[in-house]
Parts: structure tokens; C-alpha cells; sequence
């Protein structure tokens, strides 16, 4: 720091002087900071982040990967993607188009495998962020760009992105309904259940690699338990009434279900091997689709007890029930985000249903989707910030994803089919 | 102010600090050459495609294999609960009626009571036969809810026709939520006909 030549008398002198060490002060530090904030995610009102991508090297017949790596970024709602397909230059030319940062890739192909070399590039800065060999199959092509993408994210916003994740779903099937996963996006459908009978409410193990979901496939409605790497099946309970809706605890633990029995319909909580259920409610009202906290401490579910369907919280322990909807005269499909922060639900309000948000607490609920038809069924993606949902506004019920400031609606490929019942799955650790 | 030499200082100080500041920004140029140089530097990941078993993947594999994991799976298939009373006499099927209910209700109407007390009637005329109460609802609200209140629907018959006499080891409930609609349709003429309780004779 530079001290002033001589000792000034006047007070304006001296702060002259403060001035000028000030002015070092603030002109030095940037230069020697480490880290530059590109995009603030938890900022509401976030400027999006100007990113340029070029076509990959050699990567005329696998253009796919420049589509997917443009269909995430802008997903997010982060990105103002700079110019077109096929657009190339120097860093003085994606400068003056207003970009900030610059993607750029190298593809190679050896059998049946693909390596892609992908870079992200400060060109405000003139700075490499990013720069790695992604390996993978020719099939995975659209995971290994989700890769990618999410890779992007984490550089620029300090938190991992949400592309390599994917959504369980009900699909009809003739008479039938079977449980399909489809990628985030909506592409890839495929499906995982093939008993021809009625299949229910997917719903993921915290781990991302086991389905529970209730079915029809052996008479009364059953929660089953399915392996996806493997097909394989468990029934979770060895009983003749039936149970359903289960939802597994954020600690991989425990799985809270409904069980009907002699008319009435209660909360229970098993561990999920199938043993030590515990009753969570009684009573006359029929109790079901309950949804953990993230912290597992609280359940949220639905209830009639009071006449009518409405959202009510207890304890995991079963203590401290209290109801949590007070408007509309149906409100159900309960969903907790990630974060801990809201609950997302269905309410018929006006003749139809429409998604809903509220804080934990039940406060402060305002309507987030509009327009025609009915909209059920949120799940939440893992970073809290999109619902998916099922709606008919548009004739056969469709999955859609909704921004969490409404914003951006967009409607998910699916099968085609009537698809519906959406479960988002966890990020793959 | 610069007619003092602690003045002239002063400026030469601002002019040293403006000409390093615009130093300190100056753009280093991006080594577009990374793309070719063969970095063994550069983290490489291996990034697995979808790899969960889908039903097309088991089509695929070969006989065997299917058969393996298949056996468990398809041995459970069982056919859902039928709609018509087809091997029944026409005597029978006026008394073995489907009784409806109010939306969201599963109290008991005056005519439900009367076809259940036929109902009972009947079963004990004939001792060998056992029914299956199927409990139904229309496909408003979600379908955890009516799976719930078709079974409250299908036990509050069980329980009516157990006051009347039926043995209740004759008796089972299932309930099928708004998954069997009896007809089809977004208006209360179908809604109507959905929101039921149907008999099976076993």
C-alpha cells in the first residue's frame, strides 16, 4: 500500500489521501481475487448468462450432442444462448455477439464407443473453466451430453444440473396401465413393469436405482418393490388387504403406505424389508398418498376426515397431526421439494385442478399453473426449482414441467399414450 | 491544486494507478491450440448409458435368459375382476344387481339396501356359493383416494349384508379405485354409472 508522500494538514488533503488508498485498494484486489461469480442461482431476478456453443469437431453425424448440450442449458432457465447452429469464430467475434463464454467440443468414435473432449471458455477473461474426456457407448450419446451439461452447471453456478436425471411414469396401455422412465426431457420412454395389469404411483428409493409402485398383477392392489437394474420384483407386504401409495423416507430406510382394511384406510410405516409395521393414523377418515419431509421428520398426506380431501402433517412418529388446506373442495397429491422449503399439491378450485404451492409451514399457498383442463400429480426435480406435472390441457393427459416462478411451461414427449402419475427421480450420487 | 508539487505528486499517483488498473484487465489470449494438443492432462470421465432392464431389452435376450427372470414376474399375472355375469340365470342376474352411490359417498341408498337384502337372501338359499364385492368410484380426484373409497364402498356392502345374516367367510372385497370404469366419459351420466359396488359370484 502507498503511503502518501507528505503528511497533509487540511482535512481535505487527508481525505485525498484516504481516497487514494481507497482507490489502490479497490483496483488491486479483483485482479488477485480467485473466484468470479458467473451466475447467482439463488438470485431471483438472475440476468441470464450470454454462452455460445459450436458444432464438435468431427461431429457432423453426431449433431445430436451440440442439440442436447443447447436443450439443457436453455432448460435451465440460466442461458441466453448466443447465436445459431453451425456459427463459428474467434473470441473477438463471440465477444461482439454478446457472448460471455464459449463452448467447444472434439469427437472421436472407436467401435462401439465415443470419446468427446468438451471445453468451456471465459472469453471475457480468456480463461479455460472447463476441460475433459467424456467416454461412453454410441447409445449413451444423450447421457454423455447430459454429462457435460451438467458439468457446465456446476462450473458456472457452484451446483451440479439435473439433466442426467429422469421421470417415472404411468402410462396406458390398452385396458392397461404400465410404469415407464423417460429421461428429464422426455425422450427415451422405456418401459419397466410388463405385467399386463394395472400399475400405480412410481415412486424412487432415495439411491435412484429401485421403484416401489402399486399393482394390480396378483388381484388386490400391492406395493411392490422393483430392482431396475435388474426387473426383479418383491412384494412388499405378504397380506390379503390391500395396501398402496407408498412412499419411501429420505433415509432409504423406512416406507410410509396405506393400508385398507375392513372399509377404513390408515398410514402405516414399514421397514423396507417388509417387517415392524407401525400404524401412523386411525380413525374414520380415509388416509392416503403420504410425502417425507427431506428431513424425514415430518409426513405430509391427504385426508377426508374433516369431509372433503385436504393435506394434513404428522410427525413421523405419528404425533402433532394438524391440517394443513383450509380453500377448495378437493386438495391432494401432496410433494415436498427437495430443499425442504414448499409443498406442491393439486386443488379443484373453480371446477378444476390446478398445481398449487404452499410453504412447509402451510402458509402462503398460490396457484402455479393456469389455463384450461386439469392439472394433478407435481413432482419435484432434485434442485427444486421445476414441478412436473400431469394436465389435460391439451385433450389426452400429458406430462409437463413447470418453472418454480411459472414462468416456463414446456410438455414432455412421453409415449404418446395418455401418460400421467409423474415421480422424479433423485441425482445419481 | 497542481501548483504545488504535493499537487503535481498527487496527479502523477492517479496517473500511475489508472495506467496499471487498465494493465491488470488486459485479455490473455485463449489457447484455441488446446483442442490439438493430446492433453494427458485432461480428466476423462466414462459415462454409462441408460442401463435399467426394460421390457424391450428382456424381449431381446435369448429364450433362456427371458425365462429366468420372467418366471417371476408373468407368474403372477392374474386377470382383473370381469364386468359382466355372464354364466349366471337370468333369475340371478335381476337379484346379483351393481348398486351406485353419491359422488364421494358410501352410505347405503334405499334401493342398494333392497338389492343387498335380494342379495342375502339368496346366499342363503344356496350355501356353497361365495361372492367377491368389487368397490368402484368415478375418475375425479386422484386415483389413491378412490382406490380407498371404492373399498369403503365395497365393505360398507359387506358389512350390511353380514347384518343380515351372510356369513362373513363368504365374503371378500376388492377395491379397483377408478381404474374399470363401466362407461366411459367426462360427464355425470358416466361418473354415475362408475361410482358403484358390483357382485362376483365365485
Amino acid at each position: 500500500m502507498i503511503k502518501p508522500a507528505n503528511r497533509y494538514e487540511n482535512s481535505l488533503s487527508r481525505s485525498m489521501a484516504v481516497a487514494i488508498i481507497l482507490f489502490f485498494i479497490a483496483t488491486f484486489i479483483p485482479s488477485t481475487a480467485q473466484a468470479k461469480v458467473y451466475i447467482d442461482i439463488t438470485s431471483p431476478s438472475t440476468r441470464k448468462f450470454p454462452i455460445a456453443i459450436e458444432d464438435f469437431e468431427n461431429g457432423s453425424s453426431y449433431n445430436e450432442i451440440t442439440d442436447v448440450i443447447r436443450a439443457d442449458l436453455d432448460f435451465s432457465g440460466l442461458f441466453n444462448i448466443v447465436g445459431g447452429k453451425g456459427e463459428e469464430g474467434n473470441d473477438s467475434f463471440w465477444q461482439s455477439a454478446g457472448a460471455e463464454a464459449l463452448i467447444k467440443g472434439k469427437v472421436t468414435s472407436k467401435d462401439n464407443l465415443l470419446i468427446i473432449e468438451a471445453y468451456l471458455y471465459d472469453i471475457v477473461k480468456g480463461t479455460t473453466l472447463l476441460a475433459k474426456r467424456y467416454r461412453g457407448e454410441k447409445r449413451g450419446l444423450r447421457n454423455i451430453s447430459h454429462y457435460f451439461a451438467n458439468d457446465v452447471l456446476e462450473v458456472l453456478t457452484g451446483e451440479r444440473g439435473i439433466f442426467e436425471t429422469r421421470i417415472a411414469f404411468v402410462a396406458k396401455r390398452g385396458r392397461n396401465k404400465e410404469i415407464y422412465l423417460m429421461d428429464f426431457d422426455g425422450e427415451n420412454s422405456r418401459q419397466v413393469t410388463a405385467n399386463e395389469s394395472i400399475n400405480l404411483s412410481p415412486s424412487w428409493s432415495p439411491d435412484g436405482r429401485e421403484l416401489i409402485y402399486t399393482s394390480f398383477m396378483e388381484g388386490v392392489a400391492s406395493i411392490y418393490r422393483k430392482k431396475l437394474a435388474t426387473f426383479k420384483d418383491t412384494k412388499l407386504l405378504n397380506k390379503k388387504y390391500m395396501n398402496m401409495g407408498g412412499a419411501w423416507s429420505p433415509d432409504g430406510k423406512k416406507i410410509a403406505l396405506t393400508i385398507s382394511k375392513d372399509g377404513d384406510s390408515d398410514l402405516f410405516l414399514i421397514e423396507k424389508g417388509g417387517s415392524s409395521l407401525k400404524r401412523l393414523t386411525s380413525g374414520w377418515g380415509l388416509d392416503v398418498s403420504p410425502a417425507w419431509s427431506p428431513d424425514g421428520k415430518t409426513i405430509v398426506f391427504v385426508s377426508d376426515r374433516s369431509g372433503n380431501p385436504n393435506l394434513y402433517a404428522t410427525s413421523a412418529s405419528g404425533s402433532n397431526l394438524r391440517r394443513l388446506t383450509f380453500e377448495g373442495k378437493y386438495n391432494a397429491s401432496p410433494a415436498w421439494s427437495p430443499d425442504g422449503k414448499w409443498i406442491a399439491y393439486s386443488s379443484l378450485q373453480n371446477g378444476s385442478f390446478k398445481i398449487y404451492i404452499m410453504k412447509a409451514n402451510g402458509k402462503d399457498g398460490r396457484q402455479l399453473t393456469f389455463g384450461t383442463g386439469n392439472d394433478e400429480e407435481p413432482t419435484w426435480s432434485p434442485d427444486s426449482r421445476f414441478i412436473a406435472f400431469n394436465s389435460t390441457r391439451g385433450g389426452k393427459k400429458s406430462i409437463f414441467i413447470i418453472s418454480l416462478d411459472g414462468s416456463r411451461v414446456r410438455k414432455l414427449k412421453g409415449t404418446g399414450s395418455a401418460d400421467m402419475s409423474p415421480a422424479w427421480s433423485p441425482s445419481l450420487k | 491544486m497542481l501548483n504545488n508539487s504535493k499537487g503535481r505528486l498527487l496527479a502523477a499517483i492517479l496517473l500511475i494507478c489508472t495506467i496499471s488498473f487498465t494493465a491488470c484487465t488486459v485479455k490473455k489470449k485463449v489457447a484455441d491450440s488446446l483442442i490439438d494438443k493430446p492433453d494427458d492432462k485432461i480428466e476423462t470421465v466414462d459415462v454409462s448409458g441408460p442401463d435399467e432392464m426394460t421390457a424391450s431389452k428382456l424381449a431381446a435376450l435369448s429364450p433362456e435368459e427371458r425365462a429366468r427372470i420372467e418366471e417371476e414376474e408373468l407368474a403372477r399375472k392374474s386377470s382383473l375382476g370381469t364386468m359382466g355375469s355372464e354364466d349366471l340365470t337370468a333369475m340371478e342376474q335381476s337379484i346379483i344387481q351393481d348398486i351406485f352411490f353419491e359422488y364421494d359417498r358410501s352410505d347405503l341408498s334405499a334401493s342398494a339396501r333392497d338389492i343387498l337384502a335380494a342379495i342375502a337372501d339368496w346366499m342363503e338359499k344356496d350355501s356353497s356359493v361365495k361372492v367377491r364385492i368389487e368397490g368402484h368410484a368415478d375418475e375425479r380426484g386422484t386415483s389413491e383416494y378412490n382406490l380407498a373409497l371404492g373399498e369403503r364402498r365395497a365393505n360398507a356392502s359387506k358389512k350390511y349384508l353380514v347384518t343380515l345374516g351372510t356369513e362373513q367367510s363368504r365374503l371378500s372385497t376388492i377395491s379397483y379405485g377408478e381404474e374399470i370404469p363401466m362407461k366411459e366419459g367426462y360427464n355425470e351420466e358416466a361418473w354415475a354409472k362408475n361410482r358403484r359396488v358390483h357382485f362376483e359370484i365365485k
